[in-house]
């Protein structure tokens, strides 16, 4: 949390992101960690507590409520609508949303759905690591939720163009779902969030500076605000070049920006730039590195990054997305070995 | 109106996404009895390579060539029937899709939307497409170009899975191969197999234009 809020902690924290359940399961069986049986209600995240206790973490990422409903087919619904169908890989596709104009919005009502049981994995995992564990959950941003109830990116991306009342609409919904959200989070006692919403492909943001100011802008300042009321540090997330928003999420007031995609963003310029008003959380490459590199390769890019980004403090090791079923165990446990390694503030 | 200035104002409707004007400005130049291909290429085509230009150079993003793009199509499905009935063909037929285990379509609509605006028939089977689907739908649309994408790098070996199979059905030597997407370079195009590589949509109906024209030649 020190390094959340500009300050050089003892020394590097780390704090990885996402770990998926095949690939939680894939790090148990490396590091030989007894896996729960299903009759445990909270068996993910029982291993998930262990996992951050036996590889010395800092923190540990919490995922949002998801609730997929079957509804026949390999397909799934969520709880506001949207249907998905299960990809080859398992992976959810979105086929489509409840929202195709203002009309569907009416009395469309998303904050409801926040009851205290979606926290009920927030407490059981307060209980197993104790009150002073830091704990940040990942929470999808209104730009994310706005695409999905519209069934699609690329429809929200043309909505940009030719129906702002509707991109309005679904960002007001959507931000009043997240405000619960946030109330939630802080009740159940998390320290941060992760407002995560992809806004940049590698080459280029997705949209103008012009429709974030318009349409992003003013509902994560919102958030901000209401997060920063209770307690709660905010990271964003979103993959790819984000160059051209650094200014903006910086104004936004962000505490953390997530996760500096090395393919399109050099962190050490990165840090030259912002280091000094964002604290920076990620960029160890986990769509090469981490999938095809040695443990010697992991160990040096640790090194690296560590020697560029983390000077002054405002650095948190963690990968460049997240932990999936391509990743090398022990790569990523060389991860975190480097990151432990070098990671010591010597003052 | 002249038939210069018609053309000059569908080519800025198509940049500014306003299918509406296309639409009017389509049929008007075919009641003053503008030959088909001429409106397709001077007019829509036109517009959409203007937009491209300044998708390329980053002066405008995803939003504004996703409504020029639909703003193109709106015009050539008026066109469509004129093209036919002037006896002009397809440029190819273009089976398009995501790789399996990949569900984005941004990209890969883009280059959908592209191709048939510039005079291509094109088959988009969406998704996650398994490489069974591809060869199968190949072999019944008699393609000429078969286009993949894949925006993870995990799934880039799809591409070569996809020749592989093209090979076993016999297929292979009558499709050119064209693959995209962020992880994709010309390298990895050439290691996995593929005949063509583009880096983005606009490059995409050139190569398609280009592994066309190697196609006639032998």
């Amino acid at each position: 949390m020190a390094a959340l809020r500009g300050e050089q902690p003892d020394r590097v924290p780390i704090v990885e992101t996402t770990v998926d359940l095949p690939s939680l399961l894939n790090l148990a069986a490396t590091l030989r960690l007894p896996t729960p049986g299903p009759e445990d209600g909270f068996a993910e995240q029982r291993l998930a507590c262990r996992l951050v206790l036996e590889l010395g973490f800092d923190g540990i990422m919490i995922a949002e409520p998801l609730e997929l409903e079957e509804i026949g087919q390999d397909r799934v619904r969520d709880r506001f609508g949207s249907v998905y169908r299960k990809s080859l890989h398992g992976d959810a596709l979105l086929l489509d949303g409840p929202i195709a104009s203002l009309a569907d919005l009416e009395g469309f009502d998303m904050k409801s759905s926040v009851s205290p049981d979606d926290f009920d994995a927030v407490r059981f995992m307060r209980d197993c690591l104790g009150p002073a564990y830091p704990m940040i959950m990942w929470l999808t941003a209104p730009f994310k939720l706005s695409w999905r109830l519209r069934g699609g990116m690329q429809n929200l991306l043309v909505d940009f163009v030719k129906r702002p009342e509707l991109v309005h609409a679904l960002a007001r919904t959507t931000t009043d779902l997240l405000l619960a959200m946030v109330e939630g989070a802080a009740a159940a006692g998390l320290d941060a969030i992760i407002l995560a919403g992809d806004i940049a492909g590698e080459q280029a943001p997705l949209f103008s500076l012009r429709h974030f100011r318009e349409y992003v802008r003013p509902y994560y300042e919102e958030i901000r605000a209401a997060a920063r009321a209770r307690g709660l540090a905010v990271i964003y997330h979103s993959d790819g070049n984000v160059w051209p928003f650094m200014e903006e999420l910086i104004d936004i007031g962000f505490e953390g920006f997530n996760p500096i995609q090395p393919q399109c963003m050099d962190i050490a310029e990165v840090k030259k730039k912002f280091g000094s008003r964002l604290c920076l959380v990620g960029n160890i490459d986990c769509r090469d590195l981490l999938c095809f590199g040695t443990e010697e390769e992991v160990d040096r890019v640790v090194r690296e990054t560590v020697a560029s980004a983390a000077p002054g403090g405002g650095y948190i090791l963690s990968s460049s997305n997240s932990i999936h079923p391509g990743v090398r165990p022990e790569n990523f446990i060389a991860m975190v070995k480097a990151g432990q390694k070098y990671g010591a503030y010597s003052s | 109106m002249t038939d210069a200035n018609r053309l000059t104002l569908m080519a800025s409707a198509v940049e500014a996404g306003d299918d509406e004007t296309v639409v009017l400005l389509v049929r008007e130049a075919l009641a003053h009895g503008m030959p088909a291909a001429r409106i397709l290429n001077e007019g829509l085509v036109a517009g959409m390579e203007s937009i491209g230009e300044s998708f390329g150079a980053g002066d405008v993003f995803l939003p504004e060539i996703l409504v020029s793009a639909e703003a193109l199509n709106a015009g050539v499905a008026v066109l469509e029937p004129h093209l036919l009935a002037d006896g002009i063909a397809a440029k190819g037929r273009v089976v398009i899709g995501t790789v399996a285990g990949d569900v984005h379509s941004i990209g890969k609509n883009l280059v959908a939307l592209l191709l048939r605006g510039n005079g291509f028939e094109v088959h988009d089977l969406g998704v996650d497409v398994s490489e069974a689907e591809f060869v199968a739908a190949v072999r019944d649309n008699a393609a000429d170009i078969l286009a993949l994408s894949s925006l993870l790098s995990a799934t880039t070996s799809q591409f070569a899975a996809v020749v592989d199979g093209l090979e076993r059905a016999g297929l292979r030597a009558r499709v050119g191969v064209l693959v995209g997407g962020a992880p994709v370079t010309p390298v990895l195009a050439l290691d996995q197999g593929a005949d063509g590589y583009a880096e983005d949509c606009v490059a995409a109906v050139a190569a398609a234009a280009r592994l066309m024209a190697a196609r006639e030649e032998t």
